[in-house]
């Protein structure tokens, strides 16, 4: 009798062992929501790394200070699982205040599931807010014509980065229109070295050359054609051209030998460039911190040089593809939204954080009225130039594949990569996304 | 006498006598034939509820996913068969399967062989065996992870140690593309997989072999066998069933595999490696079509239990015969 006693205790303890953090757990939460009788509680999820990361608690720290009613928290998040990380938050409803977003595609998904809080009116009723950032960053935050997201720091842009050195030792002009581009890739091929390096692992370095040429071909109305879901746009011959193009480089041995198993993660694609191996790749600017932090030998010898892709119709030669900036959204579950805009309007690119980036970080903030302060950075030429490309391009187009749904942008990487692979035509390609944007997923 | 019986049941050799439970002499090395009490049955209780948590459950939610279309934001809308008519009609798919089917049966075809006889080798005591074995069984301290991307770094046709090697040592001209050419990749990655795996199948004969009695091979001597014949008439006969455990494992194994595909090529270059359980993470967690990946998921594991229980009854593993007859 006494032994099975003492064994029903254990079995009684084994369960509650067990079943104890499940219980834990929900109490824990029903806690943080009832806490609402102090100050104003908000949670901003963010996936800033060292130094950004600092920038933005000491300015929340002193929001805090200056604000006793409003408590605001950042916790830091890992970019890679980040999407996956908010979007089953916001589907379950137990997201945070604030979130950081790539604005595009995702942001319009959390439009349509209602999870994202409408910041026009808010925007319209401090105009000085509004007009701190230009009038193209707007964009990718924009859903039918209403605002989803403030813009943060992260604007960026793709062009064309080459080996000086290479250029220079086969006496090559350094390319501003396809032909050009196209009779360097010639020698080059002629003299055994890599025209161009490209991570078509990774997919989206496939897709810098089509969208590129395609805006080059055929313009911006190309994309916004697509965008608006209009019947067969992906058909349109500006695109068939850009992949023909595209295959024409592929046949004239212009990429690395085995380049669609190079991965963009391991830096490799800038290493051919920097280690002599290959003249020319078409990246984002953010490689440029790349060349100069890992490959300071190369950077410091000033033999980085970078332009523009390349001109086709001389019309589109100014166009930009990149992204204006990165965005802050309120989550509709929120509980203190107006304390969410105080934290937005007072922190979020405010004087601090700004001469920060300017001056320690070496970023460019998307704000206005800092065109003189940009020649004095440490990567002034090269801030200033992009600064200047992107205000004076026509149009800023923002990534395909950030722009795209994430069913369709999987399937253009894929059929893209398929392109490049010589297994797919450009007409199979527009046929699969004609088909995807139809079925509207 | 008796302790060897025992040990042989115990190893599984023989069947279990047919008496009942209450005088049977085992019944103290075969705890599993004692009746079942509530006290057993209340021990059994926490394995029972890990066993709902993680198979069970996630497989009924998997089955109800593949009935909606959800995207993990919005509301999930019940879509009656629709996933399930869109994914067995659709091209993809069967071209996943297909690659799956190759990589099943050429994994199947380059482990066991090689498992088996690094196994049989390794299971005779002798000078070094020991210390080899060492060698052999480095890949299965390893995350798979940390496989694919040092085989990732090896493989880069531009700075990786193989084609370092090639070109400098043996002087090779042209270029090791085994990633990025959409011909060879799956091939590449059914290699690597064995050599993943071959050293677990390895363990698996070995300690199997073992087992085998050395009376068998007494008795074949005694008959004047040649080591090919009690290769072929003892050995191979003894390991019967570690042959059939160890094929389950590699094709079922094989169906499902995922880390090192996924880490290497994500499936490409294009569409040249995605393989079944590719195409479900691309579905679910790359795409968001969260009743599309379930449906893949549903379709995996349909394939994968029957492929288990064909495999058990076909080859007799389930009675479970003795492998002594007429021993």
């Amino acid at each position: 009798m006494k032994k099975r006693t003492s064994f029903f205790v254990l079995f009684v303890g084994i369960a509650v062992l067990t079943a104890g953090p499940l219980f834990a757990n929900g109490q824990s939460e029903s806690k943080s929501a009832t806490a609402a009788s102090g100050p104003a509680k908000i949670t901003i999820w963010d996936i800033q790394l060292q130094d950004d990361q600092q920038m933005i608690e000491t300015a929340t720290q002193q929001f805090n200070q200056a604000h006793p009613n409003i408590q605001a928290k950042v916790e830091w998040f890992q970019n890679d699982t980040y999407k996956d990380k908010i979007r089953i938050a916001l589907g379950a409803g137990n997201g945070p205040d604030i979130l950081y977003n790539w604005g595009g595609g995702p942001l319009r998904s959390y439009v349509a599931a209602n999870t994202v809080v409408d910041l026009t009116p808010y925007l319209n009723a401090d105009p000085t807010w509004k007009n701190r950032f230009p009038s193209s960053v707007w964009g990718p935050a924009t859903v039918d014509g209403k605002i989803y997201g403030i813009p943060t720091q992260g604007s960026d842009a793709e062009l064309l980065f080459y080996n000086k050195d290479m250029l220079k030792k086969y006496n090559l002009p350094v390319p501003t229109t396809w032909n050009e581009l196209v009779q360097d890739v010639g020698t080059l091929v002629q003299n055994k070295v890599i025209p161009i390096a490209l991570a078509g692992k990774s997919g989206w370095p496939e897709m810098i050359w089509v969208q590129y040429l395609t805006d080059r071909i055929g313009g911006p109305q190309v994309f916004n054609d697509i965008a608006a879901g209009k019947k067969d746009a992906w058909s349109n011959p500006a695109v068939i051209k850009a992949l023909e193009l595209c295959q024409q480089l592929v046949k004239a041995n212009a990429f690395e030998p085995g380049y669609a198993g190079v991965e963009v993660d391991t830096n490799q694609d800038v290493a051919l460039v920097a280690s002599g191996k290959a003249a020319f790749l078409a990246q984002g600017d953010w490689v440029y911190s790349t060349f100069k932090n890992s490959f300071g030998e190369f950077f410091n010898a000033g033999k980085l040089g970078y332009t523009a892709i390349p001109a086709v119709d001389p019309q589109y030669a100014n166009e930009v593809v990149g992204a204006p900036a990165n965005y802050y959204s309120v989550a509709a579950t929120s509980k203190n939204v107006k304390a969410d805009i105080q934290y937005l309007s007072e922190v979020n690119l405010n004087d601090f954080e700004v001469s920060t980036m300017l001056n320690k970080l070496g970023r460019v903030p998307p704000v206005k009225g800092i065109e003189s302060q940009l020649k004095s950075l440490k990567d002034g030429a090269f801030e200033s130039w992009l600064y200047n490309t992107i205000a004076k391009a026509g149009d800023v187009q923002l990534y395909w594949d950030q722009y795209l749904s994430p069913t369709q942008a999987k399937i253009m990487l894929t059929n893209m990569s398929n392109v490049f692979l010589m297994q797919e035509t450009p007409q199979d390609f527009a046929k699969a996304m004609n088909a995807a944007m139809s079925s509207n997923q | 006498m008796v302790v060897a019986e025992v040990a042989t049941v115990r190893a599984g050799l023989l069947p279990p006598p047919l008496i009942s439970p209450w005088e049977d002499a085992y019944a103290s090395e075969r705890p599993m034939y004692r009746k079942m009490t509530w006290k057993l049955f209340l021990l059994l209780v926490p394995v029972l509820a890990f066993y709902a948590v993680f198979i069970i459950i996630p497989i009924i939610d998997s089955v109800r996913t593949s009935f909606v279309s959800w995207d993990g934001l919005k509301k999930a809308v019940p879509v009656g068969l629709h996933n399930w008519i869109v994914q067995l009609g659709s091209a993809e798919l069967y071209q996943s399967f297909g690659l799956t089917l190759i990589v099943m049966v050429l994994s199947w075809v380059v482990q066991t062989p090689l498992s088996l006889s690094i196994g049989l080798f390794l299971s005779r005591s002798g000078r070094g065996r020991s210390t080899l074995s060492v060698f052999y069984f480095a890949p299965l301290l390893f995350s798979a992870a940390a496989l694919g991307i040092a085989w990732g770094f090896i493989l880069n046709p531009n700075f990786g140690l193989a084609q370092a090697v090639l070109a400098n040592v043996f002087g090779f001209k042209g270029t090791l593309n085994l990633l990025g050419d959409p011909k060879v990749v799956l091939y590449t990655l059914i290699g690597i997989i064995a050599w993943e795996f071959i050293p677990f199948h390895t363990l698996l004969y070995q300690s199997a072999a073992r087992g085998i009695p050395a009376s068998l091979y007494e008795a074949a001597d005694l008959d004047g066998a040649s080591p090919a014949q009690k290769l072929r008439y003892v050995t191979i006969p003894q390991l019967k069933n570690t042959v059939i455990t160890s094929t389950v494992i590699i094709l079922t194994g094989s169906l499902t595999y995922f880390d090192i595909v996924y880490i290497l090529t994500d499936g490409g270059p294009g569409n040249a490696s995605r393989v079944l359980a590719m195409d479900m993470y691309q579905k679910a967690f790359e795409q968001y079509q969260l009743g599309m990946g379930a449906t893949i998921a549903v379709i995996l594991t349909i394939v994968g239990l029957a492929l288990s229980l064909l495999l058990v009854r076909t080859t007799g593993f389930g009675r479970m015969r003795s492998q002594m007859e007429g021993a």
